[in-house]
């Protein structure tokens, strides 16, 4: 099929110019602007932009441009740790502290065996009785008190110097070795508070017990009450029936007029 | 051993950020060249190459090599740069400056090119550079990427995004207006001077 290029077909030039066409379409363009004069400057002109067009470079500039990550930010370092035998003290005064806080009571009563925790004072029907010592309980404010002491001997360790800094002195060796003078007054404020829960849980316990014993003794005094009175009325209706009984056979027996 | 755009891609796509680097490297400067002679800036240039490279970073896992990794980057870039025009709300500047910087010029000059050679290229890329920052923003992208970039018209159609025959008639009128300012400006546009 044989290509005739029109002057208007502006496209089939543009494919000339940049050697972008056809092998037929080649020949068309070239057999147009052999008899075109105008198509035939236009092409030239275009030809000359491109040659001007070659002389507009870019600046020469660094670019380098790389894919970096962001650095993850290292953890902070801790330039002191707590001691283990700290860690433990804290964590038994916590668990102290909690039980004391959460006001642990055990109650029996009409209801059966209670136990009650929470705030608050205690009810009026557990409350200690007149002959029953008074019991020895670690209050909110004793167990705050040891647990100040606690933070003081912790506190004064933390802003102790560091131990490389002070490593000729006696305070120096005194707090890298682990401020032995401390630690058994720690041993003693834990062993003090342990101590006072124990034997609030046994006072606590023993008058659990001693409240049940009475009340079980009230119980039996009433069912033994109930039981003589549900005997005193039975004997009463049968009398009664002995004696309707014997008046039946009296009249029964006597003769009829 | 060169590896192919398409091997960088898939190490790329694996998180291989050295692979990445290497396509950085092959390309930045094309990129770079598209940038500057499309918005006119050196400055915002380098900002559209870094952008089009993170872009490009981050979507690396959606590319599904229907494309080149060029055309795809080259398409990338050319949004960036519409984004840029359309934000600025500003004509392309033109790059050179009216100032002739001869100690950067020397550097630039060719091994048979003389002073006066140089300082005539100088003056004609400032005459050129102002002419195309006049064109129409889809025909100088379309004479940029054909006579700097060697796209074809498909290629180029694909990136702008219109029929064959559009970027054909672009090329064409846009070429038509610059041999006339040329011509205003004195640089007569004849293929008799190549």
């Amino acid at each position: 099929m044989t290509i005739v290029m029109r002057c208007e077909e502006k496209d089939r030039l543009v494919g000339y110019l940049y050697d972008e066409c056809s092998a037929a379409e080649r020949s068309a363009v070239e057999a147009h602007l052999s008899r075109c004069a105008i198509c035939a400057a236009e092409l030239d002109g275009l030809r000359g932009v491109r040659t001007h067009l070659a002389s507009w470079t870019e600046p020469r500039v660094d670019l380098g441009f790389r894919i970096t990550r962001d650095p993850v930010a290292p953890m902070p370092h801790r330039s002191w740790t707590i001691p283990a035998w700290a860690q433990a003290a804290a964590a038994v005064l916590v668990l102290a502290a909690g039980a004391g806080l959460a006001n642990l009571q055990i109650e029996y009563g009409s209801g059966g065996l209670t136990l009650r925790t929470g705030w608050g004072s205690a009810p009026g029907n557990v409350a200690p009785t007149a002959e029953a010592p008074a019991p020895k309980v670690a209050t909110v404010e004793q167990l705050q008190e040891v647990e100040q002491r606690l933070r003081a001997a912790l506190a004064s360790r933390q802003s102790a110097p560091p131990a490389a800094s002070l490593a000729g002195s006696p305070a120096g060796r005194a707090a890298a070795a682990g401020s032995p003078e401390l630690a058994p007054q720690i041993r003693a404020i834990v062993a003090e508070s342990e101590e006072r829960q124990r034997k609030e849980f046994a006072f606590r316990l023993a008058q659990a017990v001693r409240d049940l014993e009475n009340q079980r003794s009230t119980d039996l005094v009433r069912i033994e009450q109930n039981l003589r009175q549900l005997e005193g009325v039975t004997g009463e209706q049968v009398q009664g029936q002995h004696e309707m009984m014997n008046y039946l056979r009296r009249v029964s027996s006597s003769p009829r007029p | 051993m060169t590896r192919t755009d398409e091997e960088l891609v898939a190490l790329s796509m694996r998180g291989d950020t050295e692979s990445f680097d290497q396509l950085i490297l092959r390309w930045e400067r094309p990129i770079y060249a598209l940038a500057y002679r499309v918005i006119g800036r050196e400055e915002e240039a380098r900002d559209v190459v870094q952008e089009t490279f993170l872009r490009a970073y981050r979507g690396i896992g959606n590319f599904r090599g229907q494309a080149k990794f060029s055309s795809w980057i080259y398409r990338i870039a050319l949004n960036l740069c519409r984004d840029w025009i359309r934000k600025e709300r500003r004509t392309p500047i033109s790059p050179v400056p009216e100032g002739v910087d001869l100690a950067e010029m020397a550097s630039e000059r060719g091994p048979a090119e003389s002073i006066e050679e140089l300082v005539a290229r100088h003056d004609l890329s400032r005459v050129v550079a102002k002419a195309m920052e006049q064109l129409p923003e889809e025909q100088r992208t379309a004479i940029i990427l054909k006579e700097y970039h060697g796209m074809t018209f498909q290629e180029i159609a694909d990136l702008q995004g219109c029929p064959l025959s559009t970027v054909k008639t672009r090329l064409y009128q846009g070429l038509v207006v610059l041999r006339r300012r040329l011509q205003q400006e004195g640089h007569e546009a004849s293929g008799m001077a190549q």
